[in-house]
Formats: structure tokens, sequence, C-alpha cells
């Protein structure tokens, strides 16, 4: 899937800080990763949350396969990109490692057995499927880390938007978070990196937006 | 409370607000609720209470109170019209919670907590309850973050059947509850290594004070709760 993002401006209402993003453009390729780079405060998660529609900009347009996104409803938007949090625990909603996975999938008519089955490959991938019955609240950050992508996974998005997708993750599980990323660039699914690491960033994006020249700061 | 710069010692409102909630959780009867109701709003407009901003905050709720209460019309037995009045009675009882919560949180924490020790509660709780309130709309961001995340899944609300909707607020209050419990432990640990109740006993730089107009709104209230238990008790030998 294509992202482009024209003339993206934004500013937060009520803050005495002046931030502002103003005029992103820029446009990623099918199966192109991407990172997006910048210091602390300098609009990575909230331009993020601009392609993925969480926030609206003041004016400027978001496009995912050439389609204006400006009126799709979150669950269409979330039907087409897989957007990862900075805190894992908010996209866990039930109980179980098992159920957090296959209740979407049930909601969406999917068979609760295929259901079932989907799960627990992507938990085998991540090395989580031992955890299954476990409570997702009661799992390590790394480990919520890994099942909240495991979510992203499942609805079979176009692109991923991942912020800080290392965060908590041994080496190893960083490096089988790569070999996923690549597999899915492979089959033409484009990756968004927001990440501080940098040595991932190096390994894992073609392409590097930094914030201060996409946009101004005040 | 003629104005919001000194509004009604603590204790009063803290009275009125335990005898609101109190009948509103002991009543069933959504017409016996109405009046308890309407006094909640009046306080709230009189005292200025940020009603509209903790129901605002609220927001994300919203769609599930009303599912809540559609639910119960339907499935609570009895008929449609029983039903409707035993979802308008849970909604009135959380509106009227929601109002008590608002009229408090127009007192910084240490009045409200000065107030609770001048009323001989003891400290932790008095703190603790005084924290409980500042986290009230961070239940309700916390909701609306969850439900957000939970459509950034494909869940496509407008699509979704009463049933499949009931369980997905069912599950969203899961993370909700979950963040509030995890951040009132990490707050207990933090003033555990500040110090927290490391001392037995307590001085207080500004204790409360009655004032006529204090004394005026206690005999009001007491005056109301009087009467509306008066009322109950009447309506309930006639029915």
């Amino acid at each position: 899937m294509t992202i482009e993002a024209r003339e993206l401006c934004f500013a937060y209402p009520n803050t005495a800080s002046g931030f502002r993003l103003d005029g992103i453009s820029f446009a990623i390729g099918s199966g192109e990763p991407v990172a997006i780079t910048g210091p602390n405060g300098s609009g990575k998660t909230t331009l993020g949350k601009l392609l993925c529609g969480l926030l609206k900009p003041r004016s400027g347009t978001v496009l995912f396969d050439g389609e204006d996104t400006a009126h799709w409803s979150l669950g269409q938007r979330g039907q087409r990109i897989g957007y990862l949090f900075q805190e894992p625990v908010r996209q866990l909603f039930a109980p179980t490692v098992l159920e957090n996975l296959t209740f979407t999938q049930e909601l969406q008519g999917t068979a609760p057995e295929l259901a079932r089955g989907r799960a627990l490959k992507l938990l085998s991938r991540f090395e989580l499927e031992r955890l299954a019955a476990r409570g997702a609240y009661t799992l390590s950050r790394g480990e919520q880390q890994r099942l909240a992508i495991c979510g992203l996974l499942l609805s079979g998005p176009g692109a991923l938007l991942l912020d800080e997708p290392t965060t908590g993750l041994d080496a190893r599980r960083k490096a089988i978070l790569a070999s996923v990323l690549r597999e899915l660039l492979e089959q033409g699914v484009s990756v968004l990196l927001i990440s501080h690491d940098a040595d991932f960033v190096r390994q894992n994006a073609e392409r590097e937006l930094k914030m201060g020249e996409l946009c101004h700061e005040e | 409370m003629k104005n919001n710069k000194t509004p009604i010692d603590p204790r009063v409102i803290f009275l009125f607000v335990f005898f609101l909630s109190m009948v509103s959780v002991v009543l069933r009867d959504a017409l016996l609720l109405l009046p308890v109701l309407l006094s909640a709003v009046i306080a709230a407009m009189i005292a200025k209470a940020p009603a509209g901003m903790v129901l605002r905050r609220l927001r994300g709720l919203w769609a599930m109170l009303v599912s809540v209460t559609l639910l119960q019309a339907l499935f609570s037995g009895g008929g449609i019209i029983a039903g409707l009045l035993t979802g308008a009675a849970v909604l009135s009882r959380l509106v009227i919670l929601m109002l008590g919560g608002a009229l408090l949180s127009r007192y910084p924490g240490h009045v409200l907590v000065q107030g609770m020790l001048q009323l001989r509660l003891p400290f932790q709780l008095a703190y603790m309850v005084s924290v409980g309130l500042r986290f009230v709309p961070q239940f309700g961001e916390s909701f609306r973050d969850s439900l957000t995340a939970m459509q950034l899944r494909g869940v496509d609300f407008k699509h979704l059947k009463l049933r499949a909707r009931g369980k997905v607020y069912a599950y969203l209050l899961m993370p909700t509850i979950v963040s509030g419990v995890r951040q009132a432990q990490k707050l207990a640990m933090a003033m555990e290594l500040r110090g927290f109740g490391a001392y037995p006993e307590r001085s207080a730089y500004a204790p409360l004070r009655m004032k006529k107009r204090d004394w005026l709104a206690l005999a009001a209230v007491t005056l109301w709760g009087a009467a509306l238990s008066a009322g109950i008790l009447l309506w309930r030998s006639r029915a």
C-alpha cells in the first residue's frame, strides 16, 4: 500500500509551547521501509497519529493508495494500516493472550477455529505460544509489545506504522521482529518506523524522514 | 457557594454527596430517583461545579451507558416499559454519582483531605479518596484511548450488532481498570518512597472553620435530606 502526506499542518489546541507541524509532504511506496526520526518532542508520534487518523490535521491530506482518507472512519483506516502505540498495554483488551488475538477476528466474522489457528501461528512466530493462556496484563513489557504487534498483523494490513517497536525487546526478539518485517515488505506491506533505536533503523529502513527537515518548529 | 473563590465548607458538600450517593445506590425505582437526580443537578448548578466538563470528558462512555440502558430495557424482563424504567434508573444513578464527583472536584486535594480529617476519618483513607477523585477524568481518557485502539485493530463499530457491541464495551473496561490500578500502585510506591505516613500524628497548617453561610448550607442539606427521606418513605408506604 502506498501512503502519501500532502501539505499536512497541525497544532495542538490550547498549548503555549508553540509546537506545530507545518506543510509536511512525503510519499512512501508499496513495500518500502521508511523511518521517521528526530529528537524528543519533534512531532514524530504526532505525525504518526495524523497518518492513521488519531489526530485530524488543520489542513492537508493523507492518501492511502491514492485515496483521500479524510472521511474514513478509524475502523476503515484500521483495516488498511496497523498502528503500534508507544504503550502496548493500551492495545490489549481481552483477559488472556490468545483471546486478544481471536476476539477481533471473531467480531469480523471469522470462524472461531480458524481465528484460533491464525492466532496460535502468530504467537508461535513471536515465541509467545507457551503464554497463550496467560493473563495479558501479567506479561512483561517486551512480551506485551510482541503481543500487540501480533494483533496488528492479524488483520493483514497494507501498511504498518510502528511507534518505538523495539522498546522492551531483547536482541533475539528484535531480530525476530526484523525478520517478520522483511517478510511483510516482500509481500508489499509498507513499513513506517518511528524509533530512536538507530541500529534497528539503519538495518531495517531504506530511507529516513528527519522531522527537522520535514517541518518547521518554533 | 456564591462564587468560585469561596466555596462552601467541603464537609457540608461531603455530607450532601454522601447522602446523594447512598440514596442513589439504595433506590431502585426510576421515579424515586428523579428528585434525587434533580437535586444533584440543582446543586451542581448552584455550586457552579464543572459538571459539563466531567460529562464531556466521559463522552467516550456515553455510547456504553446508552447500550447498557437499552440492554436493561430489552432483557430485564417484565416488559419494555419496566425495562426502560430499569435502564433509566441505572443511567440516573450513574449521572448522580458523576455529579457528586463534579461537586467535590471543585476543591483542591489538600482542602478535601483536611475536611475529611476534621470529620475524624483516618488520614490514609482521606488521602486515598482525594487522589481517587483526581483519577476520574483519567478513566474517561483511558477508555477513549482503548476504544480508539480497538477501532485501529479494524473493528468498525458502525457495522457491529448490538450483542457484539456489548461484548466490545465489556472488553474495553479491562484496560481502563488495569491502567487505573497500575497508576494507583505506582503512586503508592512513589509516596511511600518519599516518606508517606512516616509520622503517626499530623498537624494542619490551615484547619477549616465553619462560617455562618456554611451552617446555613448545612441546615439546608439536612432539611433536604430529611424531606427526601420522608418523601421516599411516604411513597413506599402508599405503593
